[in-house]
């Protein structure tokens, strides 16, 4: 699905589907993101990797790819020798926004419109540098005890250096190495046995606690949606994988914002469970009134790689990129 | 969570954009008691500087609801504690709830919406420009965080507006104590600029350091952009000396606390709810917090980071130097339900003993 197929829908049921205007009216939306001063969290703030990152998902999976390549090189800008992404230009740390640079820049290698060759082999050795620096990188590993119940000996990556693995860092690591066709590493296998050791269980799951002092914490619906799209192809068929889809299936009924809503329909639709009002649903959440309380999350790209379904990159490079 | 590795490391800014320790301390908006608050040294001589200090006053009132008249009781509250309202027409007071992993099943956990919304009507008479900030430590879609506490229509309603600190730009600054390794934090741009920062907590046990209040709220003042989410670096850092450390860096910052419903046994989440119906109001975050946890069933001393707090001289602890406003503290006590684990059987005070959960 491109803008221009959705937008002739639009024009065909734009009768029946009003509602479902603001959700499509997000691919309109992607157009501020050409401009540098929307590559912030916020309009007029300095380019940030996260903000950067998915909008240029977003343009490659909107087949825009002529638009995704300022941002891909301002990433690459952001991109210190050591492979590593800070939050802003000039800083190496913390570097949570690399394993996000690495799925747009491979994103726009496998795309239909790649960049010319010399823009794909710059891309490609950003990959490179950037999966160095990743495995490079282990979460702290904390002695058994009877405080938390998962497994603290497991290694995946940290939000910071020199804290514990949790689990949305490990998910979007393990799918930036996916991506790059690092699957076969030993540190994605270790990444995948702490991600399932993360679901609660009765399925979801949330920052990545399970048991703390005994009780059984509860599940949000964006970790889920984030560790079932990083996941997908390589345990689809494991017990709380399953339990997971489920719950996120029902957790969406409630109200739910669009940023949440967003990676629980990309997690289902890596998993086969595509929502058929998706459209409807990313309506309703961008309509919340909180939308404009202004909470800082990349709204409108999150909003395009969800309408994109099983189409959107971040679904396809895991996929693609699975053990299988 | 014991850790031998300096977590300090991780969070130097890069030397050509640090402005390392260049925001000062705002003059004090208030009239007495917060001035005691200045950390004067972690060694020293305690009962000299209680004296010099003075006493701190905390508010107590009784009775109250959601859907009484809360801005009223925040406003004698305030003024009975020697803040001087009219002196912040044109101030920017930032609002601190607490939001940290909300669940609409779940309304113990975060701070009611309408102590917010009463709290900003008492700025906002007062002639200062309100926002509320909070940086969930527990979910980066901060605004899932609004909706699931009901906060976000409250905010939207009153026309309030709202700071994801989560994701501001930060500044660093020096770590005013140094009682934990770090040599400094990041704060968001509105906690920076804010000329008073009210802690609104909700009154809630903790499991790892017995109960949470107005100094524990304030982890939520730092962006998880840079801490993780959880705020890991914290936590390896110890979590009672950065508790002491956030809140002897922070701009000047005082307590309005809702325990009206409130949480006892697994704090900060898993809780169940009490209905303690109280307000509880102070410039001392120290004094207040001292205050709640003896309503609560626990002795200050205790609990690690008043403790650590105290000895930093951020305020007062000790009952002899709290003037009590209101109501008095002692017939209001009704011991909180913990969890029944070694490092919290200690806290609580002789009358508590034995109130446990699994």
């Amino acid at each position: 699905m491109n803008f221009e197929t959705y937008a002739i829908d639009v024009a065909e049921w734009q009768h029946v589907i009003k509602e479902r205007t603001l959700a499509v009216r997000s691919f309109a939306e992607l157009d501020a993101y050409t401009k540098p001063d929307h590559w912030g969290y916020r309009p007029q703030e300095q380019p940030a990797a996260e903000p950067l990152a998915l909008a240029a998902l977003a343009f490659v999976g909107a087949d825009r790819g002529d638009d995704a390549l300022p941002l891909l090189d301002k990433l690459s800008e952001l991109q210190s020798p050591s492979g590593a992404l800070g939050i802003y230009e000039g800083e190496a740390a913390p570097h949570w926004g690399t394993s996000l640079a690495i799925l747009a820049w491979s994103a726009a290698i496998k795309s239909k419109q790649p960049p010319a060759d010399d823009a794909a082999r710059r891309y490609q050795a950003a990959v490179v540098q950037g999966c160095r620096f990743l495995l490079s990188v282990e979460g702290k590993t904390i002695p058994p005890g009877s405080e938390v119940s998962h497994d603290t000996m497991l290694v995946g990556w940290p939000w910071i250096e020199s804290t514990h693995s949790w689990l949305e860092p490990t998910a979007f690591c393990f799918l930036a190495l996916k991506s790059a066709g690092m699957r076969a590493h030993p540190r994605c296998a270790e990444a995948l046995r702490l991600l399932l050791d993360r679901i609660l269980p009765g399925g979801g799951c949330n920052y990545g606690n399970t048991l703390v002092l005994g009780q059984v914490l509860r599940p949000h619906i964006q970790p889920t949606g984030i560790l079932l799209t990083a996941i997908a192809g390589d345990a689809d068929n494991h017990e709380r994988v399953i339990k997971s889809v489920a719950w996120l299936q029902q957790a969406i009924d409630e109200q739910t914002t669009a940023a949440s809503l967003a990676y629980a329909l990309m997690g289902l639709a890596a998993h086969g469970k595509a929502a058929t009002d998706a459209d409807e649903r990313l309506t309703r959440a961008l309509k919340l009134p909180t939308a404009k309380l202004g909470a800082w999350l990349p709204r409108v790209p999150l909003t395009v790689l969800a309408a994109l379904g099983a189409k959107s990159p971040l679904v396809t490079l895991s996929r693609e990129g699975a053990a299988g | 969570m014991k850790d031998e590795h300096n977590p300090a490391d991780a969070l130097r800014p890069p030397l050509s954009s640090a402005e390392h320790g260049t925001v000062k301390r705002r003059s004090l908006l208030v009239a007495g008691g917060i001035a005691a608050a200045g950390a004067v040294g972690y060694a020293g001589y305690p009962l000299v500087r209680q004296v010099a200090a003075g006493r701190s006053s905390v508010f107590i009132a009784k009775n109250q609801k959601y859907d009484g008249p809360l801005a009223k009781t925040i406003e004698d509250g305030l003024t009975s504690v020697g803040l001087n309202l009219p002196h912040l027409k044109g101030k920017r007071v930032l609002l601190k709830p607490n939001l940290v992993e909300p669940m609409r099943g779940s309304p113990q956990m975060t701070t009611h919406p309408a102590m917010v919304v009463a709290c900003a009507e008492v700025f906002l008479k007062a002639g200062a420009t309100v926002t509320v900030g909070e940086a969930p430590g527990h979910m980066r879609d901060t605004e899932a965080a609004l909706v699931e506490s009901r906060l976000g229509e409250a905010l939207v309603a009153a026309k309030l507006s709202f700071a994801d600190l989560n994701y501001e730009e930060s500044q660093y600054l020096r770590n005013a104590t140094k009682i934990s390794p770090l040599e400094g934090f990041y704060f968001p741009r509105s906690i920076i600029e804010a000329d008073l920062i009210v802690s609104m907590p909700k009154l809630k046990t903790h499991h790892w350091v017995g109960l949470t209040v107005s100094m524990k709220n304030l982890y939520g003042t730092l962006p998880g952009n840079r801490y993780g989410w959880p705020k890991n670096v914290l936590h390896h850092a110890g979590i009672p000396q950065t508790v002491v450390d956030i809140n002897a860096t922070l701009p000047p910052t005082i307590a309005v606390v809702d325990g009206i419903q409130c949480m006892e046994g697994d704090g900060p989440i898993l809780g169940t709810a009490k209905d303690m119906g109280l307000v509880v109001v102070g410039l001392d975050k120290l004094a207040v917090d001292s205050t709640c946890a003896r309503i609560i069933g626990m002795e200050p001393s205790m609990v690690t980071y008043l403790e650590i707090a105290h000895k930093a001289g951020l305020g007062q602890m000790n009952d002899f130097f709290i003037r009590q406003e209101g109501e008095r503290w002692k017939p209001l006590v009704s011991p909180f339900k913990i969890l029944d684990r070694e490092h919290l059987r200690a806290i609580q005070t002789q009358e508590a003993r034995g109130l446990l959960t699994s």
